[in-house]
């Protein structure tokens, strides 16, 4: 299944009568990654949460795959946008590889049991986080990072063109968040839209093609990277001073002082 | 996958043996295994021998309706309200439903049809207080549990006043308000095999939607499940399952907590062979519950629920301790 875009247009979106994202345009094109900005609080997982058909959007107007969702109802497009939650929930009593499996809801062919293709899928996308071995183990007995893991490959299992990613550096080692960057680009190039809410913006550059900063739920920066990740900019938004770094490719690299 | 299949064959093979006990066994000695084979191989019998086979047939019949209605009640709300130790008796839909009966009893409403509408009602009222009650102790796991038997305390010691104020009008009251089939009606257990059954279909029919919460809420809502409404469905069933059931068996503790478990220990976590591997373990351990009942003290009946909480409580005390040590 080929997706060609995500277009969001004014996009406000909360919970009962407050709004927690208010106006935001942006636009991702087959195979792009676009990183999601902002101080805690700022909307990051809300905006998420109405790309993965959570809540309706209350405002505007979101197309994805060719389909349009109008204010008032919901992204109904599960079959084709795969998400990932920042905190690593899950039945501590379930084994990983049933997880996955039951991650196939929706994109499975099969009626009620999940077939050979099924188990291929889930089996690749522990292959590209390097969790085959915690396949047969209970979720409750793994560690933070590996709980993050295994809700990732859970969302790269489904094959989805869209993929939704929620802080999906948090509670990893440096190692594994090499891994999770490799396949954030290889999912990339394969021609999948990324669309993820991170709070390492040195790892931006590695990954984005565009970047979104928010603000209390309000769009101050939209575009390529040099353009958002300004240090004057970032600071204004995150409250705080940072320090500059120039990478030897140019790339500028920001770090709390 | 290989321990899979062996403990599937074991539980389903005890299970036949179960049943062959179940018939065999009971305070009259008379009718045992010789006069059950007879049975079988089709060799007339005495009428009296005919009648207690009928006695215990109905009995076995009604201890495997309750622990499958449980058992498959307690499978459901344990993954749809994400609580390992949810159980229709812990959770006081048992005792609500109990509490229901009793009040049809004293108002003189007795006909099944009135009964079971009042179980029903006590059931679900029950729950909400529950779940009322459990917001505000901030609805972690131990919190709903906690609060569920609170509330089943204050609803059995209302129940057990109920009981003694009907004193001997109802014969086998107190017995009932304790769990047991010694006494269950035919025309109530064959009414109660209808609405497990439906509650079963509708479960299996749900069960791959309902595996998805093994993700969490957000990914499940995020496959397209609506967990809300698969949430009140469940509740629903479970309580008019377990409302037929404390018709003619009364609160039976703990079956809905060990059942799924013994079965999850069999098959794993996937809710799809969860539900069917706990028809087999569900009518398993209370047909096994109910043959102890009556030949411990014989000719005296043993509550059920004396039984039961013997293999219940241990489960739910091995499911704390492990949920301690995970954090």
């Amino acid at each position: 299944m080929e997706c060609p875009s995500i277009i969001v247009e004014e996009l406000a979106a909360g919970y009962g009568k407050r709004l927690v994202v208010k106006g935001v345009d942006f636009r991702v094109e087959r195979g792009e990654v676009l990183a999601v900005i902002g101080p805690n609080g700022s909307g990051k997982t809300t905006l998420l949460r109405v790309l993965a058909g959570i809540i309706p959007i209350v405002e505007g107007r979101v197309c994805i795959c060719g389909k349009s969702y109008k204010a008032g109802s919901l992204v109904r497009a599960h079959s084709l946008v795969s998400y990932a939650p920042a905190t690593p929930i899950g039945d501590p009593w379930a084994r990983v590889r049933d997880m996955l499996l039951a991650a196939r809801y929706g994109v499975s062919r099969s009626l009620f049991m999940e077939r050979d293709e099924d188990k291929c899928a889930i089996e690749e996308a522990a292959r590209m986080l390097g969790i085959e071995e915690l396949l047969d183990r209970f979720f409750g007995e793994l560690s933070s990072g590996e709980k993050k893991l295994v809700l990732i490959a859970s969302a790269i299992a489904r094959k989805t063109p869209v993929v939704l990613l929620d802080e999906p550096m948090a509670f990893l080692d440096l190692a594994n968040q090499s891994k999770v960057l490799k396949v954030i680009r290889n999912l990339a190039s394969k021609g999948y839209i990324v669309v993820l809410a991170t709070h390492e913006l040195h790892l931006v550059p590695h990954y984005a093609d565009k970047v979104l900063l928010i603000s209390r739920g309000v769009q101050v920066g939209y575009g390529p990277l040099d353009k958002v990740l300004d240090r004057r900019l970032l600071e204004h938004v995150y409250g705080t001073r940072l320090v500059e770094f120039t990478r030897e490719d140019g790339q500028r690299l920001f770090v709390p002082e | 996958m290989k321990h899979r299949k062996f403990f599937v064959c074991a539980l389903s093979g005890t299970f036949m043996l179960s049943v062959l006990l179940s018939l065999s066994l009971g305070s009259y000695r008379g009718v045992g295994a010789e006069e059950l084979f007879k049975m079988l191989l089709g060799e007339p019998l005495t009428p009296v021998e005919c009648a207690v086979l009928t006695r215990r047939s109905i009995r076995t019949l009604a201890a495997a309706v309750a622990g499958l209605g449980l058992g498959l009640s307690g499978a459901g709300l344990q993954y749809v309200l994400r609580n390992p130790l949810a159980d229709p008796y812990l959770l006081g839909l048992a005792s609500g439903a109990a509490l229901g009966v009793l009040i049809g009893v004293l108002i003189g409403r007795c006909d099944p049809y009135s009964l079971f509408t009042l179980a029903f009602a006590g059931a679900l009222a029950t729950f909400f207080l529950v779940f009322a009650l459990s917001m505000l102790a901030g609805m972690s796991a131990l919190a709903v549990i906690v609060t569920g038997i609170t509330v089943s305390y204050v609803v059995s010691a209302v129940n057990t006043v109920l009981v003694l104020a009907l004193g001997e009008k109802v014969y086998g009251t107190f017995l009932w308000l304790f769990g047991s089939v010694a006494y269950a009606l035919k025309e109530r257990v064959i009414q109660s095999i209808l609405l497990v059954s439906i509650a079963g279909c509708w479960l299996i029919i749900r069960s791959r939607a309902i595996n998805t919460l093994i993700l969490g809420e957000e990914v499940a809502s995020s496959l397209g499940v609506n967990v809300k409404s698969i949430r009140t469905e469940v509740v629903v069933l479970s309580a008019l399952a377990t409302a037929g059931i404390v018709a003619f068996a009364g609160p039976i503790g703990f079956l809905g907590l060990a059942a799924p478990w013994v079965a999850r220990l069999a098959v794993g976590s996937d809710f799809r062979r969860l539900v069917l591997m706990t028809m087999v373990s569900g009518p398993l351990i209370s047909i096994l519950s109910d043959v102890v009942a009556r030949v411990m003290l014989t000719p005296q009946e043993v509550p059920l629920t004396a039984v039961t909480s013997v293999v219940g409580a241990p489960v739910l005390l091995y499911l704390m301790i492990r949920r301690r040590v995970w954090g």
